[in-house]
């Protein structure tokens, strides 16, 4: 109990310095530091596999270590006395937020530990395996490419610092991982929705999220469940939603530090992650609200980092098997793509056509599904089946919030428009085909029942859907006022 | 009046999944609902206990992890490069201290082994309908060596997987 305690601290504390620095204050450096807390194994241990370098605990708690001690010499330098900018030293620590959400994290680990609240499946087994491989440096020696392309290395990395303990897993990782989902959700309605109407409001609209996320089914066994469903999760409402609230200009440019930290997370944390990442960034690189900088660097940073991880797994399967990977190649495209996409982010037109591009986007996967429909022999009907079953039947534990919430997100689409959610928007509407073209891909029909994968995959945008609802039902359509009226408002006529 | 609307069916959507979520939990076993506890932190004993497949699964490697941590295990691969599941399995949860493909083929390897007469054998059942058997030299802290015997069934699948794996053969005076 005592090493898992101090595991989370020092993880914690960790995630506290990497805010810091990155410029974030008040309870948006306490939401950053819970966020890189449970992102930065995942986040780093990925490029020591990739460098050749041992990922045993030694050797990732030095360059960790390493990490924060510069990021802290870097931030008290710059805020020493008669610096430039005039700060006191350690000005701006969000003394309070931190220590609160520190005492948060250390009371969920100890009471998950205590109750022993985990959930597991075959495939958490391998998971963990593949962590203590990872522990006792013989992970260099066994992994093999399709273990590697099945699994990556996302989960075995959160879970590896148990091997101080003589165990194969962290009880706290997945539940602080599912704390920090909460965090983001409720930080971005509280900040939007706070300053668009009152304080009150936006803590009401923070206190109904939680809520949602609090009474569904599966949103709660995935807080539990030894998997990476929770890291994607996080990953994506830290885009989505941070996207949201740059665009409202509600914070700081330094929460793109946490979203390429927790973006590089989940490019290494599950297989379909990649393709997941492109249909959430491609809305941001294109939100003209969002300062340019952020729309080049966050795309830019995931997808050098995508390029070197898809990379690998091609030297893998090159180096230890006999044929090539169709889908290790068509993930390094995708996240080839990804620094493309930071490339047009560079360029003027791209946000002015914004709304054509997404509409291309969305549209061209339901093209894309209609076609896989007809030319094969009833998989996509059997995945649509097997995942009606599962959701409006119940047979996944996903009803009613999931089909309700489709059809409020529907009816919202359609009657209330705020530009400045569309990076919530297009990631929730994107999934369905999306995941419907991956069961294509993959050549084998979803099925019903809890354990079936897309089953488990809702929960990567239920908690984004859940912000994006609120959102509009608090904030109401955007009002539009052309071009034209506020050039004729600014001349005075 | 839309917004109103809207919130009327969250706040709906929200009251209905109180009212359901025990009901839904019910469905499943322990380890997919929402809230169960487990018994235990050993999630490899839980698992080895209560899946037969998961018994043939991870029962050499849980005991291996047992009996012989710390070990040296040489992976016969014919200088093939052959990495499989069963490597991973018996390096992660057999808690190795390190791993070795050599390029030796099985059965050469094979020779090279001698049972001592007053080893301590550890027996079970592994994946493919194979038993397996540790074999613990009682003469050094990790002399020891792990045998899968070959079943009745696909005798072939020794070549494939790694069916013969030399725990530290030479010795460790560590």
């Amino acid at each position: 109990m005592i090493l898992e305690l101090t595991i989370v601290a020092v993880f914690f504390l960790a995630g506290a310095v990497v805010s810091y620095a990155s410029g974030l204050r008040g309870a948006t450096q306490a939401v950053g530091a819970l966020v890189v807390a449970s992102t930065l194994a995942p986040a780093l241990g990925w490029l020591l596999i990739v460098l050749h370098l041992p990922v045993n605990l030694w050797v990732f708690g030095a360059l960790g270590g390493a990490a924060v001690a510069l990021a802290l010499v870097w931030t008290t330098r710059r805020a020493a006395p008669g610096a430039s900018n005039g700060h006191q030293r350690g000005a701006g620590i969000a003394w309070g937020w931190l220590a609160g959400a520190a005492a948060l994290s250390l009371i969920a680990a100890f009471t998950v530990r205590a109750l022993l609240l985990f959930k597991w499946s075959t495939d958490s087994l391998t998971y963990i395996n593949i962590g203590a491989t990872l522990a006792n440096d013989t992970y260099p020696d066994t992994i093999y490419p399709a273990l590697l392309e099945d699994r990556v290395v996302g989960t075995p990395l959160l879970h590896e610092a148990s091997a101080l303990q003589q165990e194969f897993f962290l009880h706290a990782a997945t539940p602080l991982t599912a704390g920090a989902i909460a965090a983001v959700c409720t930080w971005g309605l509280w900040r939007v929705v706070g300053r668009a109407l009152a304080t009150r409001a936006g803590i009401a609209t923070a206190v109904v999220a939680v809520i949602a996320l609090l009474v569904t089914n599966r949103l709660v066994f995935t807080s539990f469940y030894i998997n990476g469903h929770a890291t994607v999760a996080l990953g994506v409402a830290v885009l989505a939603v941070g996207a949201w609230v740059l665009a409202e200009r509600s914070t700081h440019t330094g929460w793109a530090v946490v979203m390429v930290i927790a973006g590089i997370a989940t490019v290494v944390t599950r297989p379909d992650s990649i393709v997941l990442l492109a249909i959430v960034l491609l809305p941001i690189v294109t939100q003209r609200e969002i300062p340019r900088a952020v729309r080049i660097w966050v795309p830019a940073s995931i997808g050098v980092a995508a390029i070197a991880w898809q990379s690998y797994m091609v030297w893998i399967w090159h180096s230890y098997a006999t044929s090539m990977s169709k889908a290790a190649l068509i993930s390094l495209a995708a996240a080839v793509g990804i620094l493309v996409l930071a490339a047009l982010a560079a360029t003027p037109w791209i946000t002015r056509w914004q709304v054509w591009i997404l509409a291309a986007g969305e549209w061209g996967l339901w093209a894309l599904l209609a076609a896989a429909a007809l030319l094969t022999t009833g998989l996509v009907k059997a995945s649509g089946e097997a995942t009606w079953e599962n959701t409006v039947g119940n047979a996944g534990g996903w009803f009613p919030m999931l089909p309700a919430l489709g059809i409020l997100i529907a009816a919202a689409f359609v009657l209330l428009r705020r530009t400045t959610t569309r990076p919530m928007r297009f990631v929730v509407t994107a999934f369905v085909p999306l995941m419907m073209l991956l069961a294509v891909a993959r050549g084998a029909a979803y099925r019903v029942g809890t354990g079936d994968s897309l089953n488990r995959a809702w929960t990567h945008i239920v908690p984004v859907a859940i912000v994006l609802l609120i959102a509009l039902l608090a904030l109401g359509s955007q009002r539009l006022i052309r071009a034209s009226r506020l050039n004729t408002v600014a001349s005075g006529s | 009046m839309i917004r109103t609307t809207l919130a009327i069916g969250l706040v709906a959507a929200i009251c209905a999944s109180i009212l359901t979520f025990r009901e839904t939990d019910g469905q499943f076993p322990d380890r997919y609902q929402a809230v169960a506890m487990m018994e235990s932190s050993d999630i490899l004993a839980l698992a080895t206990a209560n899946s037969p497949q998961l018994e043939y699964a991870y029962s050499l490697s849980e005991a291996l992890g047992n009996v012989a941590p710390g070990a040296t295990l040489y992976f016969p691969d014919d200088g093939l490069r052959i990495r499989e599941w069963t490597g991973v399995k018996l390096a992660g949860f057999g808690m190795a201290d390190s791993v070795v493909a050599t390029s030796l083929t099985t059965s050469a390897l094979e020779d090279t082994i001698s049972v001592p007469s007053d080893a301590v054998i550890h027996t079970g059942e592994a994946d493919a309908d194979r038993s397996w058997e540790i074999i613990l030299d009682p003469d050094g802290d990790h002399s020891s060596l792990v045998y899968m015997v070959p079943g009745p069934t696909n005798p072939n699948e020794r070549i494939i997987e790694t069916s013969l794996v030399n725990v530290d053969l030479a010795g460790d005076d560590a």
